[in-house]
C-alpha cells in the first residue's frame, strides 16, 4: 500500500541514500523494525535532504508496520529510487526502462542497476545488495555532480501506462520478457453464499490462453483448489467448477497452466469473490436506552369487537434492527359498544425522519380517540344519517363520514405540529415538524342491515383492501406513492390536508359488502412484498393469494406477529398489519393480554 | 427483482491524479465495495456504476449490482483536460436511461445516489455550467461532490450541490475514510422519504472538510 503524503524531490542522491541506509542499518543492528515503504516520502525533508528524525519517529510508531507489508531494504531503496528518477510517474510496479532517462542527470550505471532490478521475479530481490545501488550511484556521480538531478525527465505513454490493476499486489516486480510472466489473475463471476455457483468446463484455460497469446482450444488447467469448506470445486476431467457455496471469501488461487499437453505447467492464478449471505449479515441490535421516545420493537393486541375480532401486530424491521434504530411503525384498534363500531389505525413513522416513531404513534392515538369520541356516542350524526336514509351511499352519508375522518387526521396533524414546538420529552435539540413525518390509514367499520359498511382515508402508502370472499378482494386506498422507491407524502405536510375536492376525493373510500369475509389495513413493510405493483395491489385475485397466506397469522395476535417475521429480499422495513374478522362461531370471548 | 438503489461514482482521472493518488483512489473504492458488502440491505439493493473523466468521460462499468460488481481496472493519461462537464452530462445520460420509474407494473428503484471526486476544476466550464442545472432535474436523493486535495477548485462545485466536503491529503487513508464515509451514505438511501427531500448525511470523518 502507497500512503505517502505526497512527491518531493531528493537534493542529492548519493548522500540521501547514504544517510538512509545507515539509518536502516542502525535499525538492523537493534534489532528493530522500520517503517513500511509507504512512509518513504515523509523522509525526505523540505529541503531534499534525508529527515532522519521523521524516520525514527515512523519506525516507532507499531501501528505502522505491518508484517504483510514489510519490504526489504533493497526493494524500499528501488521504489523511492525509482519514483524520484521519474519524478513520481512510475512505481514499483511497473518495469522500469532505463533508456528513457538517460538524458536526465542521473547516473547512467544507476539507471542501469534499477532496470535489472526490475526485470527480475521478486524472489530474486534479495540477490541484490543495498552497496550495489550505491556504488553505481557514487562511481559515476563523479563525473556529474548530484545538484543537477532536478531536471524532470519526460517519460513515454506506453512506459507510465497504469500497468495491472490490481491495487496492493501491483507492488510486484515484472519479471523480464524473455521468461513468461504470470499471467495477470483472471477474475471469475461472483458468487453468494447459498446460491449455485457454476463456471464453465475450459473458460477459465481460454481466459488465460487468450492473455498470453496462446491457442485458446489446446489450453487446459489443472490443480485449482478451492479452500476447505468453500462448497465449491473444480472437477479436474471436465474443468467445470461448481457447487453452492458456503464461505463468504476473496482470493487469489493458485493453479497450474498448460499452453497445450506438451508444455510444461506455467503458475497462474484466479481471483474470485464469494458474496456473504445477506439473510446472515442482519444484526439484531438494542435500541438506544437513552433516546427519547422510546418504544417496544414489537407491539401487538387481540381485540374483541361484537360481530368482530381485530387481530393487531406490529415488529420492526431488519433494517431498523440491523442499525438499533426505533420501530417507526404504529397502530391502534378501538371498539363503540354502544354502536358497534370498529375503529383501526395504523402508521408508518418515514425512515428518514428522526422521531417519526413518535409521530406515528400520537397520529394512531389521536386519531383513534377522536373517531372513538365521536362514535361511541349512541346519538351521533353518522349513525343518525345511515338511519335516516336507509342507503348508505347517501351523498350525506358520505360526506358525513368523509367529515369525520377528514377530522381525525386532520386532528392527529395538528397533535403533531403541538409536539414539534413543546415536545412531551427532553430533546437534546429543538425539533421541527418534519422529525415527526408519518403515514396514516384509517379504517372505520359496522354491521348495517345492508352488510358491513367500512370507510378508509389514507395519506402515504401502505394499504388497507377487504376481502368480498376467500378468493377475492378490493384494495380500500389509494397509494400515495412516487415515481421512486420510498417516495411517498406525509401526514405533516400541510398539502396532503388541503381541502380540495381532487386532493381528498382519493384519500377518503367507502364500500358497504353484504358478506364481510374480512379486512386489513398495514403498513407498506407488508404491502411492498406482498403486492410488488400499483397494478397487483388492485387485483382482486393477488388479494386473494394473500388472504389465504395471511391465515396462519390470524390465530392469535402472537401468532400475526410471528408471520409478519416472513423473508422477502429487499423488503426490510418495519411491518404493522390489523386485521378485521367476522367473530367465529364459538368463537373464545377473548384472548387479552 | 427488488428495488435497486443506484450510486454513481464519479472519478477524476486526469493527468494530476497519476501516480499515487490513483492508487489510493483504488484502495479507497476497494474499501467502498468491501464495507457496502457487508450491509444486508445495500447487498440486495444496491447497484453501482463508475464514471471516469479526463479528457473524456467514459463509463467504465455500468450500473451492476454490488453482488456481481468487479471493480474496474481504472486509467490516468499522463496529462490533459478535466471535462467534469461531459461527465455530468454522461451521468445524466445513464440516470436517464438505467433508473427505473413507478409504473403499474413495477415499483420504481430508489432515488439515485451521486458522488463525484475531483482534484482539479471542469475545463470545460460552458457544458459544466449548463450540466449543473441539468443534474438538478434528475430525480437524485443525494448529490455529494468532494474536491482533493490542495489544487481542488472548490467555487465551481458549488453549483452542482449544496453537500460538499474537501478532502485536504489525497493518499489511501483519507481516501479509505472518504468512501466508508459514502457507504455509510449509502445505506441511509434506502428508505422511505418525502418526494423532494434530500438524504440527511451521516458525520463525516475528522479527514473530510465540510465546505460552507
Amino acid at each position: 500500500m502507497i500512503i505517502s503524503q505526497g512527491y518531493r524531490k531528493i537534493k542529492d542522491p548519493v548522500r540521501f541514500f547514504r544517510e538512509l541506509i545507515s539509518a536502516l542499518e542502525d535499525r538492523h543492528k537493534e534489532k528493530k523494525p522500520h517503517g513500511q515503504i509507504g512512509l518513504l516520502e515523509s523522509w525526505i525533508s523540505k529541503d531534499g535532504e534525508f529527515n532522519k528524525d521523521r524516520f525514527n519517529h515512523d519506525a516507532l510508531d507499531e501501528d505502522r508496520i505491518r508484517p504483510d507489508t514489510y519490504t526489504s531494504d533493497v526493494e524500499v531503496l528501488y521504489d523511492l529510487s525509482v519514483r524520484q528518477v521519474t519524478g513520481n510517474k512510475v512505481d514499483a510496479g511497473t518495469p522500469f526502462s532505463a533508456s528513457l532517462y538517460k538524458t536526465s542527470n542521473w547516473p547512467s550505471a544507476f539507471l542501469d542497476k534499477l532496470e535489472e532490478f526490475s526485470k527480475v521475479p521478486s524472489e530474486k530481490h534479495k540477490d541484490f545488495e543495498v552497496k550495489d545501488f550505491l556504488l553505481a550511484l557514487s562511481e559515476t556521480t563523479k563525473e556529474q555532480p548530484p545538484e543537477a538531478v532536478n531536471s524532470e525527465p519526460v517519460a513515454s505513454a506506453s512506459e507510465i501506462s497504469e500497468g495491472n490493476d490490481q491495487g496492493q499486489a501491483s507492488k510486484k516486480i515484472e519479471p523480464p520478457k524473455e521468461v513468461p510472466k504470470p499471467p495477470i489473475p483472471v477474475q471469475l463471476k461472483n458468487g453468494t453464499v447459498g446460491k449455485p455457483y457454476e463456471y464453465e468446463a475450459g473458460k477459465i484455460a481460454k481466459a488465460i490462453a487468450s492473455k498470453c497469446g496462446d491457442d485458446p482450444e489446446k489450453a487446459f488447467i489443472q490443480n485449482l483448489k478451492f479452500p476447505e469448506g468453500s462448497g465449491i470445486v473444480f472437477d479436474e476431467n471436465s474443468g467445470a467448477i461448481s457447487g453452492s457455496p458456503t464461505l463468504a471469501f476473496e482470493l487469489e488461487i493458485d493453479l497450474q497452466y498448460f499452453k497445450d499437453k506438451f508444455s510444461e505447467a506455467r503458475p497462474a492464478k484466479i481471483k474470485v469473490l464469494i458474496n456473504p449471505d445477506p439473510a446472515s449479515l442482519w444484526k439484531d441490535l438494542p435500541t438506544p436506552a437513552d433516546a427519547p421516545y422510546q418504544k417496544k420493537n414489537t407491539d401487538h393486541k387481540f381485540l374483541d369487537a361484537g360481530d368482530f375480532q381485530v387481530i393487531a401486530a406490529s415488529r420492526r424491521g431488519r433494517s431498523h434492527a440491523n442499525k438499533g434504530d426505533f420501530r417507526d411503525d404504529d397502530f391502534s384498534t378501538g371498539f363503540c359498544k354502544d354502536t358497534g363500531w370498529v375503529v383501526v389505525t395504523v402508521a408508518d413513522g418515514a425512515g428518514s425522519a428522526k422521531y417519526s416513531r413518535k409521530g406515528s404513534q400520537l397520529a394512531t392515538e389521536t386519531a383513534q380517540s377522536r373517531l372513538l369520541n365521536v362514535l361511541s356516542d349512541s346519538k351521533n350524526s353518522i349513525d343518525k344519517l345511515i338511519d335516516h336514509n336507509k342507503i348508505w351511499d347517501a351523498p350525506e352519508v358520505k360526506s358525513a363520514v368523509r367529515g369525520l375522518l377528514y377530522d381525525a387526521a386532520l386532528a392527529a396533524h395538528y397533535k403533531l405540529v403541538d409536539e414539534s414546538k413543546s415536545p412531551s420529552e427532553k430533546l437534546a435539540s429543538e425539533p421541527i415538524l418534519r422529525n415527526f413525518d408519518t403515514t396514516l390509514i384509517l379504517l372505520i367499520l359496522k354491521k348495517i342491515p345492508q352488510g358491513t359498511l367500512l370507510a378508509t382515508f389514507s395519506i402515504g402508502d401502505g394499504g388497507a383492501g377487504a376481502m368480498i370472499s376467500p378468493e377475492a378482494g378490493l384494495p380500500l386506498t389509494q397509494q400515495d406513492s412516487g415515481e421512486h422507491a420510498g417516495q411517498t407524502v406525509f401526514l405533516t405536510f400541510p398539502s396532503t390536508l388541503r381541502q380540495e375536492e381532487s386532493n381528498l376525493a382519493q384519500r377518503f373510500h367507502m364500500v358497504c359488502l353484504p358478506e364481510f369475509v374480512g379486512a386489513v389495513a398495514m403498513t407498506d413493510g407488508i404491502t411492498d412484498p406482498k403486492f410488488p405493483s400499483d397494478a397487483s395491489y388492485s387485483e382482486s385475485s393477488q388479494w386473494g393469494i394473500f388472504w389465504k397466506d395471511l391465515q396462519s397469522g390470524l390465530g392469535s395476535s402472537e401468532n400475526l406477529l410471528e408471520w409478519m417475521n416472513f423473508f422477502a429480499p429487499g423488503n426490510h422495513d418495519d411491518r404493522t398489519l390489523v386485521a378485521i374478522v367476522p367473530r367465529k362461531a364459538n368463537a373464545p370471548a377473548h384472548e387479552h393480554r | 427483482m427488488s428495488r435497486r438503489l443506484p450510486v454513481y461514482i464519479l472519478l477524476d482521472t486526469s493527468g494530476s491524479m497519476r501516480g499515487e493518488p490513483i492508487q489510493a483512489l483504488k484502495v479507497g473504492l476497494q474499501s467502498l465495495v468491501s464495507t457496502l458488502r457487508q450491509d444486508p440491505h445495500a447487498l440486495e439493493s444496491v447497484h453501482l456504476s463508475i464514471i471516469t473523466f479526463d479528457a473524456q468521460a467514459r463509463v467504465v462499468c455500468p450500473l451492476e449490482s454490488l453482488e456481481s460488481f468487479q471493480l474496474p481496472s481504472i486509467e490516468c493519461p499522463q496529462s490533459g483536460p478535466t471535462m467534469t462537464g461531459a461527465a455530468l452530462e454522461l451521468l445524466c445520460q445513464c440516470v436517464d436511461r438505467d433508473v427505473k420509474k413507478t409504473t403499474g407494473d413495477h415499483k420504481g428503484d430508489w432515488r439515485p445516489i451521486a458522488f463525484l471526486m475531483t482534484d482539479g476544476s471542469p475545463n470545460d466550464t460552458a457544458l459544466y455550467e449548463r450540466m449543473t442545472s441539468e443534474v438538478k432535474k434528475r430525480p437524485f436523493a443525494s448529490v455529494i461532490a468532494c474536491a482533493a486535495g490542495a489544487k481542488a477548485k472548490v467555487e465551481p462545485l458549488k453549483k452542482l450541490t449544496s453537500q460538499l466536503f474537501n478532502l485536504e491529503t489525497m493518499d489511501s487513508h483519507s481516501f479509505s475514510g472518504l468512501f466508508q464515509w459514502v457507504s455509510s451514505t449509502v445505506s441511509t438511501g434506502n428508505r422511505s422519504m418525502g418526494v423532494s427531500s434530500s438524504i440527511v448525511l451521516p458525520p463525516p470523518p475528522p479527514e473530510i472538510q465540510v465546505v460552507v
